[in-house]
């Protein structure tokens, strides 16, 4: 009689070695399938998406090429561009470039003088469209101001603007001096992620 | 495959080269009428037949030759209760060596008045082959079984205690089986003798052995013997004799004749001894196998226990790493037909950002030193700019400078202002012009201030020659002598608003400004610069300035040096080119297609509007080429 199990014992234990087992897989093997299905999920996401991209593409092509002010224009106005770097980078490259043309033009380019500063913030929808997530994209200003001949600041002008260390010009003063040259000044900026959030 | 009792059995015999067959039909296990058949000895006849019958069953004769039988005695008793005792001494009498879906058991009915039950034991030895029709068994589904000539002269026989004898003998094999009644019961014997001339009297004599040695006596085995040997003397196959009593009975309850029972009895009697074909008429030539279906064998195979054991570890395992290897393989299968999604991924990703970087570029300013060379493109003879301011971000620009009277034109200060507010205003680039001057100086020098708006940075104008300076170069019009190739036609120069300033002006200190106009050559190239990285058509003038050429045959109409004309591209030689050589070529088709264009190709009736087309064919290909590497950040 005392080999008797209860009921409570019989079926209790197998319930409980049940249970502690699908814990266990659970725990351990369950979050492994479930990570593998997650990145074939997101495989599968991603192939639609360039899928769908490659559609848009031939679309805009098309379109663009029946507007002149298109995305290629822009390209071709702009050159090439650079994801925003951080300011740091952004203050050393416009510095590298100003000392490349200088270096290129040397005596050609008189009273030169260059300033540099923070602006504004790029709005957070154009940031975050910009860097392809969260962020705040922040202006890094600068002002380069020298005396030329009109060939020679033309040229500098195109340098500067063509260059990817240089996101935008945004302001051209050119004043005549003597002797054929002109006093340039050029304000211009580059884009780069924020090193501290604003109001934050 | 149970024997059925109810409808119609097809029995077979072989009979030389013939079949003998009977299709009985039964009732409780009783026949009530039986049709006679002659068939070839072929499977196929006999399934053609038990078509054409719907037999639910066949019973197959075999030769006395391939059999043995033996009797037992029993005492009194229901089947049920002596059958168990016939088996056991089924292994006495018969041996052991028999298989036993070889062997027959069957008890002969008790006849009146009889207190012991006869045993009749049948065997087909395993040597004994089927050799006709051993193939029906797999080519029908009806149920087969096999019987031998002592059954079926036991079933004849019956309860009937007849004083002859009953006999099926046949002359070909040699074979007699006898059945006989006697003072003990009833005696079976089967013998094998060699056929021929001496074979009737051998058979009279077997029997009349066996009979004596039963105890019948001396004058009845003779005679018995002797009419079994005249019966037999001109038999040419096989026959059954049965005693009158025996005969007579079979014929009511089967119609047929005397001579028909002769030639087919032997199968009925088969039948009487054993209708559910389980004894007498229930050997089987293999042995019967279970045929279960799937359920059920899938039944038996789990309830082995060792195996049920092994599918509950392989269910157990299928749980635990079922969906780890079905997300592997899934993962798998997505990975080996996405290899490259990555780096696409990637170039997408950064395309996407770009194209939003060059947006957001668009939206907040514009190319300023493009404006600019749109802006001095637009300047007229005779003015002189002491200053520029443009703003991008508000799209605003001012410009100061004087404008220089022409006397000798007639052309006062204010008409090279208005010309140039005009032309200004002219494109739709730029609005919102105002003007302010003072009063002029001593020289009729008007100082001005000109500020405006930008409202199309981006529109890509295709200027005239005449306002174009790169391509027609203030030096080539201030000093046509000394540019005999930079000429143009006095008509078609003179067009535009600033037709009137650009006609008259001839002095050289009325050029424009000093860093826009009066430098020629290196305004020339400043422009060819500015507009080559623009990719503006027709505004890259070379050191030599190609539009001039263009001019050397006049406008409207000339023909070009072809030499001057790239060869077209296909779309593959432009697919096939780095990004580098597009851009260069870029430049190169826009000079190219700036003057054709100038020369008058683009219209239908010039001779080198093909070649125009072409220019143009491939300068769009270029262009739409650069563009989508541009997207997919390819070189």
């Amino acid at each position: 009689m005392g080999e008797q199990q209860s009921p409570v014992l019989r079926l209790g234990l197998p319930a409980i070695a049940v249970m502690i087992a699908f814990g266990l897989w659970s725990s351990l093997l369950g979050p492994v399938a479930s990570e593998m299905h997650m990145k074939a999920d997101r495989i599968e996401s991603d192939a639609k998406r360039l899928s769908d991209g490659a559609d848009l593409a031939v679309r805009l092509g098309r379109a663009e090429r029946k507007d002149r002010n298109a995305t290629g224009d822009l390209i071709v106005a702009f050159g090439e561009v650079a994801s925003p770097p951080n300011e740091n980078e952004a203050g050393s490259s416009l510095l590298a470039l100003i000392n490349d043309i200088r270096e290129e033009f040397g005596n050609a380019i008189r009273e030169d003088t260059f300033r540099q500063g923070v602006g504004a913030m790029i709005p957070k929808t154009e940031a975050r469209r910009i860097l392809g997530r969260d962020g705040a994209v922040q202006r890094v200003t600068a002002e380069y101001q020298f005396v030329a001949t009109t060939e020679d600041a033309i040229r500098i002008l195109g340098r500067l603007e063509g260059s990817p260390s240089v996101d935008l010009v945004t302001e051209v003063r050119m004043t005549k001096e003597d002797g054929g040259r002109i006093a340039v000044s050029c304000s211009m900026e580059r884009w780069a992620l924020a090193s501290v959030r604003r109001g934050a | 495959m149970t024997f059925p009792t109810e409808g119609t059995i097809l029995a077979l015999q072989p009979e030389g080269t013939r079949l003998r067959a009977v299709t009985l039909e039964r009732q409780n296990g009783q026949i009530r009428s039986a049709t006679i058949r002659e068939l070839e000895p072929e499977t196929s006849s006999v399934l053609a037949m038990v078509a054409e019958s719907e037999a639910v069953g066949v019973l197959i004769m075999l030769p006395g030759s391939a059999m043995v039988v033996r009797t037992a005695l029993l005492p009194g008793g229901s089947d049920q209760d002596l059958l168990p005792a016939l088996t056991i001494q089924s292994e006495a009498l018969l041996g052991s060596e028999h298989p036993e879906h070889r062997m027959g058991r069957g008890l002969l009915p008790a006849a009146p008045g009889e207190s012991n039950r006869i045993g009749v034991l049948t065997s087909w030895p395993v040597q004994m082959q089927a050799n006709a029709l051993a193939d029906l068994e797999d080519q029908t589904e009806i149920p087969v079984r096999w019987t031998t000539p002592a059954a079926g002269l036991a079933g004849l026989m019956g309860a009937h205690r007849p004083t002859g004898p009953l006999v099926h003998a046949n002359s070909h094999t040699g074979s007699a089986t006898f059945a006989w009644s006697h003072a003990g019961g009833v005696g079976f014997r089967n013998v094998l003798l060699p056929p021929g001339e001496h074979w009737p009297p051998s058979v009279g004599r077997a029997f009349q052995e066996s009979a004596l040695g039963s105890g019948a006596p001396d004058s009845w085995a003779a005679a018995a013997g002797e009419a079994l040997q005249t019966g037999l003397a001109s038999l040419n196959g096989s026959i059954t004799i049965l005693p009158h009593e025996v005969a007579s009975e079979l014929q009511e309850q089967t119609g047929l004749s005397s001579a028909e029972l002769g030639t087919h009895g032997i199968l009925i009697g088969a039948l009487l001894i054993d209708p559910q074909g389980a004894g007498l008429a229930g050997l089987r030539d293999a042995m019967p196998t279970e045929n279960p279906d799937f359920q059920a064998r899938m039944t038996a195979a789990l309830s082995v226990p060792r195996t049920a054991r092994l599918i509950v570890a392989a269910a157990a395992l299928i749980l635990i790493f079922g969906p780890i290897v079905s997300a592997w393989t899934r993962l798998s299968v997505v990975e080996s037909r996405n290899a490259e999604l990555a780096s696409m991924v990637q170039d997408a990703d950064a395309l996407e950002r770009s194209l939003a970087h060059y947006d957001t570029l668009g939206n907040t300013g514009f190319s300023a030193v493009k404006v600019l060379s749109d802006l001095f493109t637009n300047l007229p003879r005779g003015i002189r700019v002491e200053g520029v301011r443009m703003n991008t971000r508000d799209a605003s620009f001012s410009l100061t400078g004087k404008s220089i009277p022409d006397r000798s034109a007639g052309v006062s200060a204010t008409d090279v202002i208005e010309s140039m507010r005009q032309q200004l205003g002219q494109d739709r680039m730029f609005s919102r012009i105002s003007l302010n001057w003072e009063e002029p100086d001593a020289f009729g020098h008007l100082e001005f201030t000109l500020s405006g708006r930008i409202d199309k940075p981006h529109k890509d104008v295709m200027y005239q020659r005449e306002r174009d300076f790169a391509a027609y170069s203030l030096a080539a019009r201030m000093y046509p002598d000394a540019f005999p190739n930079d000429q143009t036609s006095e008509g078609s120069a003179l067009e535009g608003s600033a037709a009137p300033v650009d006609a008259t002006e001839a002095t050289a200190s009325t050029t424009q400004s000093d860093f826009v106009a009066s430098e020629e050559s290196n305004n020339d190239d400043s422009r060819g610069e500015i507009e080559a990285r623009l990719n503006r058509p027709g505004l890259t003038g070379g050191d030599n300035d190609t539009a001039s050429m263009a001019d050397a045959n006049d406008r409207g109409g000339s023909m070009v040096d072809p030499n001057l004309i790239p060869q077209p591209l296909s779309l593959a030689q432009v697919q096939a080119l780095s990004r580098d050589e597009i851009t260069a070529e870029i430049k190169t088709f826009s000079t190219a297609y700036n003057l054709l264009r100038q020369n008058g190709a683009s219209k239908e009736d010039n001779p080198q509007h093909a070649l125009f087309l072409q220019i143009q064919a491939s300068w769009k290909d270029l262009r739409s080429e650069l563009l989508n590497r541009s997207r997919e950040g390819n070189n």
